[in-house]
């Protein structure tokens, strides 16, 4: 999967790369679906979300350079994949789940696989996690239709967002958000189709 | 007799192009509107093997025809009362998203899409049937079927404006049992109205308890109601959908919120057409969402200038309305073909704006954009067009396509 559906496609990032090979993403995905974990493309989780595709989580985690002192805020936890694939990266991961019953079965699967820098909450995740910021990258893995201006505050001078930004259930725009000093610049990646951020719809 | 035989086939008619309306309703909510084609697809496929089977079987059927004619009216009408409860059981029931990930699912769309087509066999098969029997009268047979189609679509829309779409088919599921009574087997057909009578009971059983809908799990709705302290608080039926309302503390709203907005608060109350997001509903005070709006591009038109007279082509929920009041328009159309949602607007906007105000409240117009287009002559200092396509980067692809309902 790694090497032909990820590295082929442009992810250069070695620690990321060495990060997918060693997430057990079969973990993340419901039973019944498990034969097809390793495939590139996203698989319903339930609660209608689903687990990205990982050239997806791959390419959004190489974007924000992630480095083992850094501490990276995750919104919409999901299955919990995102996260493990940061765990590997950076010093400590913070994600927000709004559905309590996929924010607990990610917490208890993180912990029970051994990802003890990783903190779950199940909160509304448009207002980020103000407790552990400043971030020094926020990973937004579901679409919304604008920056929350709380993620851009909580955001350290010199860190990167990256968020799919559009309707749902249209096609989306990956941005990359970077905050240098006052100056909020905004970088359109590629488009994308993410579920939509659960706390809004439209 | 040949009364009879006119009307069992207009009531029989009139059911198939009803229920294929409600069909078009319950998988635009329960899925998507596409579906609506996919119903189209199975009436037909229903009545080309009708034909088909008719063709092969003809001699035997007519043979039997005087029993088989009230036996099919009778399977009709038990099909239509009873395919979408069925459809809607977990085993059975497909779910168009998933598609792409299980791939058992396409084998679920096939046993809802068969399931489906029985009810539209069974009554072709029986309109094929009278049609060779009593082909000396072919004329006034057809002329029964399309006058019963027509009353059958016009059925199907009223229906749909006063019930929900659980209701609807039951109700039309009476007609072809009600058209099987009317030809009875000579002799004694106590087994026919014996099944005729139990059918007639299920039906009552479903118009009781309705289908309750089962919603993709992707849908805008259903999302919707996870969230924290979701509820619906409104339901109604209308022509153009069932129309929900949702409130949650934690609904927002804000399309292309500006990177210099301090906040964008929740609008907290939304409105779902057919389980699909339909608009925010917004107050107009200092705090409330529309000021958002000042925070994105719709404001830009009333920051180069003045706006007094203001016209929302689909209106929806209003945001534009109370957005253009906020901006200090004082005559704002409001056009929304919606009835239902027309309606909810009209009694938003019945009190007064704001004490002291001088302007005049919304004037609402139902009708598609278009039509009202060709008809109004006035002047306006600013034309609000719904958001068309998708915010981000296919917005600029689908200003470029010529959008029917709002041009000339």
């Amino acid at each position: 999967m790694v090497s032909q559906t990820i590295e082929n496609r442009g992810v250069k990032n070695k620690a990321v790369l060495q990060s997918m090979k060693t997430v057990p993403r079969h973990l993340f995905v419901p039973e019944k679906n498990i034969s097809g974990a390793y495939e590139d493309r996203p698989m319903p989780i339930g609660y209608g979300q689903t687990i990205s595709q990982p050239f997806i989580v791959a390419y959004m985690t190489e974007v924000v350079d992630p480095k083992p002192h850094q501490k990276v805020l995750e919104i919409g936890t999901g299955s919990g994949y995102q996260a493990a694939v940061l765990s590997g990266l950076v010093k400590e991961v913070y994600t927000l789940e709004i559905i309590p019953e996929l924010g607990n079965a990610a917490a208890a699967k993180l912990g029970k696989l051994g990802y003890k820098n990783v903190a779950v909450k199940i909160q509304d995740g448009y207002f980020g996690w103000a407790a552990h910021a400043p971030y020094d990258a926020i990973i937004v893995t579901a679409a919304a239709e604008y920056i929350p201006p709380a993620l851009i505050e909580q955001l350290r001078d010199g860190g990167k967002i990256v968020i799919p930004i559009g309707s749902p259930f249209m096609n989306q725009m990956l941005m990359l958000v970077e905050k240098k000093g006052k100056k909020i610049t905004t970088k359109s990646l590629m488009p994308v189709v993410f579920v939509p951020f659960t706390r809004k719809k439209s | 007799m040949k009364i009879r035989v006119y009307i069992s086939v207009a009531l029989v008619s009139a059911a198939l192009i009803g229920f294929q309306l409600a069909l078009i309703q319950v998988l635009s909510i329960v899925q998507w509107y596409h579906f609506a084609y996919m119903v189209i697809a199975m009436a037909m496929l229903g009545f080309g093997a009708a034909g088909s089977f008719l063709s092969l079987f003809r001699q035997k059927l007519l043979g039997h025809a005087d029993r088989l004619i009230p036996l099919l009216l009778t399977v009709t009408g038990l099909a239509m009362a009873l395919v979408i409860p069925a459809a809607q059981l977990s085993y059975i029931r497909f779910d168009a998203y998933l598609l792409f990930a299980d791939y058992g699912q396409i084998w679920k769309l096939i046993f809802t899409y068969g399931l489906f087509f029985i009810p539209f066999f069974s009554g072709a098969l029986m309109i094929g049937i009278v049609f060779i029997q009593q082909v000396e009268r072919i004329g006034k047979i057809y002329f029964a079927n399309l006058l019963g189609s027509g009353i059958g679509g016009i059925l199907g829309m009223l229906l749909a404006t006063w019930f929900f779409p659980g209701h609807v088919s039951v109700f039309i599921a009476t007609l072809p049992v009600i058209a099987g009574l009317f030809l009875l087997p000579p002799g004694r057909p106590y087994p026919q109205l014996f099944f005729s009578t139990v059918v007639l009971i299920v039906i009552a059983f479903r118009m009781s308890y309705p289908a309750k809908l089962k919603l993709s799990e992707y849908k805008d709705l259903s999302k919707a109601l996870l969230l924290p302290g979701a509820q619906v608080i409104s339901s109604k039926p209308g022509p153009h959908g069932v129309v929900q309302v949702v409130s949650s503390p934690v609904l927002r709203y804000a399309p292309g919120l500006s990177l210099l907005a301090q906040d964008a608060e929740p609008v907290k109350t939304a409105t779902f057409l057919n389980g699909n997001w339909f608009g925010a509903v917004t107050g107009w005070g200092a705090g409330d969402s529309v000021m958002i709006l000042d925070y994105t591009t719709a404001a830009l038109p009333y920051i180069m200038a003045k706006r007094e007279k203001v016209l929302v082509l689909e209106a929806g929920t209003g945001m534009e309305v109370v957005h253009a009041l906020s901006r200090g328009a004082h005559e704002i159309t409001a056009v929304e073909a919606n009835p239902v949602i027309l309606s909810a607007l009209k009694h938003r906007f019945a009190g007064p704006i704001e004490p002291g105000a001088d302007y005049a409240p919304p004037a609402f117009r139902q009708l598609e954009p278009r039509s009202f287009l060709t008809r109004d002559t006035a002047g306006y200092d600013l034309v609000v067009l719904p958001i068309i396509g998708t915010f981000g980067g296919s917005v600029g692809m689908a200003a470029l396509q010529e959008q029917f309902v709002l041009t000339r």
